[in-house]
C-alpha cells in the first residue's frame, strides 16, 4: 500500500486532518480567490471537518505515513430520500498530499459504507484540482453538479426586449407553468428520476418564495407574455454551497428556467442581468449558481456569464 | 452549437464517418504511436454493422463534422445498455460529443437502456466531455513494446502449461474475482467457470504460462490474440488472466511472469503487448504501468443517478 498505513478515522486525527483541509483549501483559494479565507485557517477547518465527523453515521478512514497523517475520508449519509442509500463526502470531507492516496482512503471508507447498505455515493471536490478528480474518476466516480462562483458584475448589461421584475402573488399561476426544470432534466441526457410536487404544495412555495423580504423570485416576460422565472437568495439558504464552498458576502442564483420556446430571444441573459442586479442594489460581491453538468444548456449557459467552477458533486452508484 | 444539425446516423454517412475517424485516430496515434493505422472505413463499418446500432451524425452548413453511434444489447450483468464501440465516434470538437450522445441515448432510453458504456482514447481531450456527460472510468486498456529480457528470480520457475493445470488456473481465477470484489472495486464476484477453463487451456492459439517455487503456484500468465478492433495492432498478443496469488506478492514471481510472457511473445514475433484492467483494482491500475504499460482507451460507464 505504497508505505501507507490506512486506518479508520477517529477523534484523535482532527488536529492534522485539519491542517491537511486548510492546505487544500489554500490552493484551491490560489485559482479561485473567491472562496472564504477563512478555512486556510486550520481553526476553522477544523470545525468544518468537526462537524461533518460528527454527524449522524458518520465515518472515514485516515492514511499515515512515517507517522504523520497524509490524508483523510469521511462521510455520513444524508437523511432525504432523495438521495438513497447514501454517503456524501462533504466540502470538508477529505484532503489528501497526493491525489492517489484518495484511492486507498475510499477502499478502507467504503468498506464500511458498502457493509451498512449505502451504496450511493456522492463527493464533494474542489474543481481546481485535475488530479484530485482524475483519481475520483478512476474510482469510477461520474460528475453530477457543478458549482459556479463569480463577482457580482458592478455594471449592469445590455438590456433587451425582456421585461424582468419582482414577481408579485398574482404571477403565482404563471410562475407555476414555469417549474420546467424537473422535468427537463428528466430527459436527455440527464436522465435524473423527477416527480413534479402536488400544485397546491408548488403554489405555496411560490407565495412563500414571493413573499420572502430577504430573497426575490424574477419573472420574465416577452411581448407581455410570460416566459422565465429565476430567483435569488442569501447563499445561507443554500445547503449545496455550504461549509468550504460558501463565499462570504454571497447570494445565490437558486433556480433559473425559460420556455423552450423563447430560448435565444434573451429571456435567460435578461434574467441573469436582474439578478445581478438585485445583487448589486443589496451590496452583495460574490453570487453562486449550480447546475447539472449533464444539463447541456446550463452546463453552457452558467460558464458563458462568466461562473467558474469551484467543486463538483461527484457520484458513484454501486447498485 | 450554432448551425449545428443533428440527423440519424445512416449508411451514407460511412465514408464521411471514415474520414472523421481517420483524422481522430491519427492524433491519438501521434500520443501512442504503438496504435495500429486504421482502415477507418472498414472499422466504421464493422462497429455500424453490429445488430441493433444506432446513432446520430452532426452536420455543419450541410456537411458531417462529428458522429456517434452504440450498439444495443442485453446481458445478464448488465441488463439492457449501449455501448459506444472506438470506432463509433469522431469529431472534430469533443464538445459535439455531449450534443450527439443526447441526441442518440433519447432512443436507447426510450427502448430501455439503463446502463451505458464508452471506449475513448485515454487523450484528456478526448476523455473531458464524457465525464462532462457523467461517465466514469472503468477499464484502462494499455500496451506496451514486448523488449524486454526475462528476470530470472531465485527460486522462481516459469513452464508453460495446459489442461494438467486447470486446478491451479482455477484457484488464480478465482483469486482474481475476489480481489476485484472487495473495495473499492466492487465487482460482482462470478464464479470460475471449469468449462471456460478448459476451452482455454485445450485452446492450441492460447499460450498459459504458471510461475512456481519448490512446485506450489505463485501466479499465472495467460496469452492469446486478441479480437481485431481500432487501434489493436495485428502483431499484438492480449495478456489477460494473469495475476500472482496473495502470498506470493513481493517475491518477484509477477515481474518473472511478465518478462518471461514478453520475451515469449517478441519470439513469437509480436511486437507489442495489450492488457486491461479494472480501473478501481488499485493493485493492477498502480501495478501495468509500473511495468511499462501505456493507457491506449479507457471503457466508461455511466448509470444515471437518482436524484
Amino acid at each position: 500500500m505504497r508505505g501507507l498505513d490506512l486506518l479508520p478515522f477517529a477523534d484523535e486525527h482532527l488536529d492534522e486532518a485539519a491542517e491537511l483541509l486548510a492546505r487544500r483549501h489554500s490552493r484551491q483559494r490560489a485559482v479561485e480567490p473567491l472562496l472564504s479565507p477563512a478555512f486556510e485557517q486550520p481553526r476553522a477547518a477544523r470545525a468544518e471537518l468537526e462537524a461533518a465527523w460528527q454527524a449522524d453515521g458518520a465515518s472515514g478512514a485516515t492514511a499515515i505515513r512515517d507517522g504523520r497523517l497524509v490524508g483523510f475520508m469521511v462521510g455520513a449519509p444524508r437523511t432525504s430520500p432523495l438521495w438513497g442509500p447514501n454517503v456524501f463526502v462533504e466540502t470538508a470531507g477529505h484532503a489528501a498530499e497526493e491525489a492517489e492516496t484518495v484511492r486507498d482512503l475510499y477502499g478502507l471508507a467504503a468498506a464500511r459504507w458498502v457493509d451498512e447498505g449505502r451504496t450511493s455515493h456522492y463527493v464533494l471536490a474542489p474543481a481546481t484540482d485535475p488530479s484530485l478528480l482524475e483519481a475520483w474518476s478512476r474510482l469510477g466516480f461520474g460528475q453530477q453538479q457543478g458549482l459556479g462562483i463569480q463577482e457580482v458584475p458592478t455594471r449592469p448589461g445590455e438590456a433587451g426586449r425582456v421585461e424582468v421584475r419582482d414577481s408579485v402573488p398574482d404571477d403565482v399561476d404563471d410562475l407555476i407553468a414555469l417549474d420546467l426544470l424537473g422535468e427537463h432534466q428528466s430527459g436527455s441526457p440527464v436522465f435524473s428520476a423527477h416527480t413534479r410536487p402536488p400544485e397546491d404544495e408548488l403554489r405555496a412555495d411560490i407565495l412563500e418564495e414571493i413573499a420572502d423580504p430577504e430573497a426575490a423570485m424574477l419573472i420574465a416576460h416577452l411581448d407581455g407574455r410570460a416566459v422565465g422565472c429565476a430567483t435569488v437568495a442569501p447563499v445561507s439558504y443554500s445547503s449545496l454551497h455550504g461549509g468550504l464552498a460558501r463565499p462570504d458576502d454571497a447570494c445565490i442564483l437558486g433556480y433559473a428556467a425559460t420556455l423552450p420556446e423563447v430560448r435565444g430571444h434573451g429571456a435567460g441573459l435578461a434574467l441573469t442581468e436582474g439578478v445581478f442586479a438585485w445583487a448589486r442594489d443589496r451590496g452583495y460581491r460574490i453570487i453562486v449558481v449550480d447546475w447539472r453538468t449533464t444539463n447541456l444548456l446550463a452546463s453552457r449557459f452558467w460558464p458563458a456569464r462568466g461562473f467558474r467552477t469551484s467543486f463538483l458533486r461527484l457520484h458513484r452508484s454501486l447498485t | 452549437m450554432n448551425r449545428i444539425e443533428l440527423r440519424p446516423f445512416a449508411d451514407d454517412q460511412l465514408d464521411a464517418a471514415a474520414v472523421l475517424l481517420a483524422a481522430a485516430h491519427e492524433t491519438h496515434r501521434a500520443a501512442e504511436p504503438l496504435l495500429a493505422p486504421a482502415d477507418a472505413r472498414a472499422e466504421v463499418e464493422r462497429a455500424w454493422s453490429k445488430d441493433d446500432t444506432s446513432g446520430i451524425v452532426a452536420l455543419r452548413d450541410g456537411e458531417p463534422v462529428a458522429y456517434l453511434f452504440a450498439r444495443e444489447a442485453e446481458s445478464p450483468t448488465w441488463g439492457r445498455h449501449a455501448f459506444v464501440d472506438r470506432a463509433g465516434h469522431a469529431g472534430g470538437d469533443p464538445e459535439l460529443v455531449r450534443d450527439l450522445w443526447a441526441a442518440a441515448s433519447e432512443g436507447w432510453w426510450q427502448r430501455g437502456a439503463r446502463r451505458f458504456f464508452a471506449n475513448v482514447p485515454s487523450t484528456r481531450d478526448r476523455l473531458d466531455p464524457w465525464e462532462r456527460l457523467g461517465f466514469a472510468q472503468m477499464h484502462q486498456e494499455a500496451i506496451r513494446a514486448t523488449d524486454a529480457e526475462p528476470v530470472a528470480v531465485d527460486g522462481v520457475a516459469i513452464r508453460r502449461g495446459g489442461l494438467d493445470d486447470i486446478e491451479v488456473a482455477m484457484r488464480i481465477g478465482r483469486e482474481i474475482g475476489l480481489t476485484q470484489s472487495r473495495p473499492p472495486s466492487y465487482h460482482e464476484l462470478v464464479p470460475e467457470s471449469r468449462q471456460d477453463w478448459v476451452e482455454t487451456l485445450e485452446d492450441p492459439e492460447v499460450a498459459w504460462f504458471v510461475a512456481e517455487r519448490d512446485g506450489q503456484p505463485l501466479g499465472h500468465a495467460t496469452l492469446y490474440e486478441p479480437d481485431p478492433d481500432l487501434g489493436t495492432p495485428s502483431d499484438t498478443i492480449f495478456l489477460a488472466s494473469t495475476a500472482t496469488l496473495a502470498e506470493a506478492r513481493g517475491l518477484g514471481a509477477g515481474v518473472a511472469l511478465l518478462t518471461h510472457a514478453l520475451a515469449w511473445a517478441a519470439g513469437e514475433g509480436y511486437a507489442t503487448m495489450w492488457t486491461n484492467w479494472r480501473v478501481t483494482n488499485l493493485l493492477a491500475s498502480r501495478y501495468w504501468p509500473a511495468r511499462g504499460f501505456r493507457s491506449t482507451y479507457v471503457r466508461l460507464h455511466r448509470v444515471p443517478g437518482i436524484a
